[in-house]
C-alpha cells in the first residue's frame, strides 16, 4: 500500500470499491426499491453460486423501468432479464492500466459501468468503480510528473555540487601545496646554506618559513573544521569569559595580519566591561574569521570591530575594502566558492572561511548578515542570542 | 670560461621566487626573477633566458595563457618554457598541451626541479 501512489501497474485487487452482490433471481421490483432507497448505490453485480453473471446499473435499470409500461412489464421478472449479462470481468491481478484500457474500449454508454473482479477460480471478489480508477490514474500521473521534476532538479543540483566540489578540490590542492612548497624549499635552501655557513639570509628565510607554516596550519584547520561541522561533530562548550579580553586578543592577531598595509584597526568594547557566558573559542573564531577577511580584502582605511550587549550579543566587523557585488552576495556563504576565479585571483584562500563562520554562528543559535557596497566596503553583523546561553547555564 | 646559462622565473609569490632562485643558483646557473605576469614578454625578450619557469595561478593573467603569449613571439618560439605550479598534475598536463609549454614542474618537488633544469640546460 505504501508504494501505491507511485505505481500505475498496481493490481486492481487493491482498488476494489465494494463487494456487495445480488442474486440474478431477485425480482426487478425489489432491486428497484433498493435503488430508490439507497441513492449512493450505483450498481449491484449479479452473482450466482459465487460466480458473477451480470451487472445491474442504477441508471440503466431505472431508465428501463421509467419508460412506458416498464415497471408493469418487468416488475415481477427476475433481474437477469433486464440486467447487463455481459459485464466487464477482470482478474484480481490485472493492473490498473490494463483494466482502465479495457473499460475505455467499451461502447460509449457502458464506459462508466462497474467492473467485476474475480479470483483464480473465477469467483466474485468485488467490483471496481471506473470513476475511482480514473482518479487513481490521474493521481499517479500528477505524482509522477512532480516526481520527475523533483528528480530532474535534484540531478541538476547534484551536478552543480559535483562541479563545485571538483573546483574546490583543485582550489584546496593548490592552497595546501603552495605553503608546503615554500616550507620544503626554505628548509632545503637553509640546509644547503648551512653546510656552507652562509647564514646571512637566515632571518628572512626563517620568518617566511614560519609564516608559511602558519598559513598551512590555518588552511588545514579550516578543512578540518568544515568536515567536523559537516559530520555534525562540532560541539558547543560554554564558559564565562570577558568580552573585552576576547576583543583585544582578536585585535592582537589582526595587527599581525595587517603587516605593512596602511590599514588601522579599531575595537569598540562595551562599557562597562561585560562578562559573557558562551562558547568563547567559537565566538573568537567567528570574529577572527570576519576580521581577517576584512584585512585580506582591504588595501587601506579602517576596520572597526565592535561588540554590543543587549539581550543579544551583537558583533560587527566593518571595513573599507573592495566590497562585494550585489550579484555575489547570495553565494558569499557557500563553501567551495571563492568569488574570484582561482587561476587569476589576487587573494589566496580556500574560500571556506565565511561558510565556516556562518555554520559556527548557526551552531550558537545566531544569525549573520552582510551589507556591502562594491568598491566602498562591507559590514558583517553577527547576532547571538544570550537567553539561549543563559538557559544552557541554568540547565548545566 | 663559458658563460653560465640563465633561468628566468615568473611567479607572484615571493616565497616561491626566493626558494626556486636559491635552489637553481646552487646548481651553478644564473637566475632572473619577475613577480608579475605583466611586462613578462618585455623582460624575457630583454634577458633572453635559456629556460623559463612560469607559475600558473597569478592575478589577472594565468601563467598558462602567458605561455601561449610568449610562444607567439617569433624570438621565443624555441625557448624551453615550463609551468611551475602547485596545481594538480592532471590540470598541468592539459595546460602544457593547450598552451604549448614544453612541460611542467610540480612545486614542492625539489629533486624534480633540479633534475628538469639540469636536463634542459645541461651541466
Amino acid at each position: 500500500m505504501i508504494e501505491r501512489s507511485v505505481k500505475d501497474n498496481l493490481p486492481v485487487r487493491e482498488l476494489i470499491t465494494g463487494s456487495e452482490s445480488i442474486s440474478p433471481d431477485t425480482r426487478v421490483s425489489i432491486l428497484a426499491e433498493r435503488f430508490y432507497n439507497e441513492p449512493n448505490l450505483d450498481s449491484l453485480p449479479l452473482v450466482k453460486n459465487g460466480h458473477p453473471c451480470g451487472l445491474a446499473s442504477r441508471g440503466k435499470i431505472l431508465t428501463t423501468l421509467a419508460i412506458r409500461f416498464g415497471f408493469a412489464l418487468y416488475g415481477r421478472k427476475p433481474i437477469s432479464v433486464i440486467a447487463d449479462t455481459t459485464p466487464l470481468v477482470v482478474h484480481t491481478d490485472d493492473t490498473l492500466n490494463e483494466v482502465l484500457g479495457q473499460a475505455m474500449a467499451r461502447s460509449f454508454n457502458d464506459i462508466y459501468d462497474a467492473i467485476l473482479v474475480v479470483d483464480d477460480e473465477d469467483k466474485y471478489v468485488g467490483w471496481l468503480s471506473v470513476k475511482r480508477l480514473v482518479i487513481e490514474q490521474g493521481n499517479f500521473l500528477a505524482k509522477s510528473i512532480v516526481q520527475r521534476e523533483l528528480a530532474i532538479s535534484k540531478a541538476v543540483e547534484i551536478e552543480k555540487l559535483d562541479k563545485m566540489k571538483t573546483s574546490f578540490m583543485a582550489h584546496v590542492t593548490h592552497e595546501l601545496r603552495s605553503p608546503i612548497t615554500a616550507i620544503v624549499g626554505f628548509a632545503e635552501l637553509m640546509q644547503m646554506r648551512f653546510a656552507r655557513q652562509q647564514l646571512e639570509d637566515f632571518p628572512k628565510y626563517l620568518s617566511l618559513l614560519s609564516s608559511s607554516s602558519q598559513n598551512l596550519r590555518s588552511i588545514v584547520n579550516n578543512i578540518l573544521d568544515l568536515s567536523k561541522i559537516e559530520a555534525g561533530r562540532m560541539e558547543v562548550f560554554n564558559e564565562d569569559f570577558s568580552l573585552c579580553e576576547l576583543l583585544s586578543e582578536v585585535l592582537e592577531t589582526c595587527k599581525m595580519l595587517v603587516g605593512e598595509k596602511p590599514l588601522s584597526i579599531e575595537v569598540d568594547c562595551p562599557d562597562p566591561p561585560a562578562t559573557l557566558y558562551g562558547d568563547r573559542i567559537k565566538i573568537h573564531q567567528i570574529l577572527l574569521n570576519l576580521a581577517s577577511n576584512a584585512i585580506k580584502y582591504s588595501d587601506r582605511g579602517i576596520i572597526v570591530i565592535s561588540a554590543k550587549m543587549t539581550d543579544e550579543l551583537q558583533l560587527t566587523v566593518k571595513d573599507t575594502g573592495i566590497g562585494i557585488k550585489k550579484t555575489d552576495l547570495q553565494r558569499l556563504f557557500s563553501a567551495f566558492d571563492q568569488l574570484e576565479d582561482a587561476k587569476t585571483r589576487r587573494h589566496e584562500g580556500t574560500g571556506l572561511g565565511l561558510n565556516i563562520t556562518k555554520q559556527l554562528v548557526q551552531l550558537l543559535g545566531g544569525r549573520i548578515n552582510v551589507e556591502s557596497t562594491f568598491g566602498v566596503g562591507s559590514r558583517f553583523d553577527v547576532i547571538i542570542p544570550q537567553n539561549i546561553q543563559n538557559i544552557v547555564q541554568e540547565a548545566s | 670560461m663559458k658563460k653560465p646559462k640563465t633561468v628566468m622565473i615568473i611567479d607572484d609569490d615571493e616565497r616561491h621566487l626566493l626558494t626556486a632562485k636559491g635552489l637553481i643558483e646552487a646548481l651553478g646557473y644564473i637566475v632572473e626573477i619577475h613577480n608579475s605576469p605583466f611586462r613578462t614578454t618585455e623582460k624575457v625578450l630583454k634577458i633572453k633566458p635559456d629556460m623559463v619557469l612560469l607559475d600558473v595561478n597569478m592575478p589577472a593573467l594565468p601563467g598558462d595563457r602567458l605561455c601561449a603569449i610568449l610562444r607567439s613571439e617569433p624570438d621565443l618560439e624555441d625557448i624551453p618554457i615550463y609551468l611551475y605550479s602547485a596545481n594538480d598534475e592532471e590540470i598541468l598536463r592539459k595546460s602544457v598541451k593547450q598552451f604549448q609549454a614544453d612541460g611542467y614542474i610540480c612545486k614542492g618537488n625539489v629533486s624534480a626541479l633540479r633534475l628538469r633544469v639540469q636536463q634542459v640546460l645541461g651541466d
